[in-house]
């Protein structure tokens, strides 16, 4: 899987974690991410029934592509920081 | 020859009326799966992104409509498809390692896992994580070690691991192992299949292969798809009949070592 379904965008892979986070894929992820977490917080504000049987789902997005963000954010802190 | 179309079409939509609109609720998100991964693999990478995004919406918005239990679940777990073609479509960098890629991509699969298991309420044993006879656990595993062969020969792909010492071996078939067999079985057999498994009974085999196919279909090569479909429907098998994917899990482990790690350092 993980091998073989970045073969279709290998052309196409930024260079570095700084590139990555300024291309357009991961910036319309970016993008996303932000949209369920606004989507989540009008949600809580809201206080709906309706609205609370939602956000678990929300959430299956959101901590993912969170945690994929930060992995992100590592590798461009990794690559600007003058470590070693 | 003309009457009995009909007479089938008729028939077949008083049978999705019967289960609830089942087949064409299910049958519309596999469609919409194949459009979407269709732009993965023709379209530029943000069109695809957002193809995956429109696809995520889709399948949660229609889990969240449907109120037909337990077969919404099917979504909510095909769900986790576009979730992973988000991060495969958005992660990797040329700079960091291929192997890397395993990571970084499993690592938030792992988490998106635990967190549909744990909103489907499926405890270890639902998703196949238990033992059983161990028979035909080792066949599976063997079974998978011997089809690395075919894989290699099919695909031919580089070597992850550039200095073949012992070290670098073994830490790539370890990573290779707990990101790539392991997650891909928990995800399209342990999840997927198993969620299926509640409405479909022997048609979670069909949702898990075609699962499996609409990930590998990414590697461009129309005999290792079918190789990939094929593996995944005797993995399926295996699993409905053992009631435990532990076996498929190491088989699945071990046709990935020897495909990508183990194989192209002896014979590249």
């Amino acid at each position: 899987m993980t091998g073989t379904v970045t073969q279709v965008a290998i052309d196409s892979l930024p260079g570095t974690p700084g590139q990555a986070l300024a291309s357009g894929a991961a910036g319309i992820v970016v993008a996303f991410l932000l949209a369920l977490i606004a989507v989540r917080l009008l949600l809580v504000v809201a206080d709906t029934e309706r609205g609370r049987s939602i956000l678990p789902v929300v959430d299956l997005a959101i901590a993912p592509l969170l945690a994929a963000f930060l992995m992100l954010m590592g590798g461009r802190l990794l690559e600007i920081l003058p470590i070693g | 020859m003309v009457a009995p179309l009909p007479a089938l079409l008729a028939e077949l939509a008083r049978s999705a009326r019967a289960r609830g609109g089942t087949p064409v609720v299910l049958g519309l998100s596999g469609l919409v799966l194949v459009v979407a991964q269709a732009f993965v693999l023709t379209a530029e990478t943000e069109v695809a992104v957002v193809a995956q995004i429109a696809t995520f919406t889709f399948l949660v918005t229609a889990y969240l409509a449907w109120s037909r239990e337990p077969e919404r679940g099917v979504l909510l777990a095909l769900a986790m498809l576009p979730i992973v073609q988000l991060l495969s479509l958005a992660l990797p960098t040329r700079v960091v390692p291929t192997l890397q890629w395993f990571m970084m991509i499993g690592a938030p699969t792992y988490l998106l896992l635990v967190l549909v298991g744990y909103r489907m309420g499926l405890r270890p044993a639902d998703i196949g994580i238990r033992f059983t006879r161990w028979q035909p656990q080792v066949r599976v595993f063997l079974l998978g070690a011997a089809l690395s062969v075919p894989a290699y020969l099919i695909l031919r792909p580089e070597a992850l691991v550039a200095d073949p010492t012992p070290v670098n071996v073994l830490t790539a078939a370890v990573i290779v192992a707990v990101f790539g067999g392991f997650l891909e079985e928990g995800l399209l057999r342990g999840v997927i299949q198993s969620v299926a498994d509640r409405s479909l009974a022997r048609g979670s085999i069909v949702v898990s292969a075609f699962a499996t196919g609409l990930l590998y279909s990414a590697s461009l090569d129309l005999r290792y798809l079918v190789f990939a479909v094929l593996v995944g429907i005797a993995f399926g098998l295996v699993v409905r009949r053992t009631g435990s994917i532990l076996g498929s899990a190491c088989g699945h482990a071990a046709l990935l070592v020897g495909q990508l790690v183990l194989l192209p350092v002896i014979l590249g």
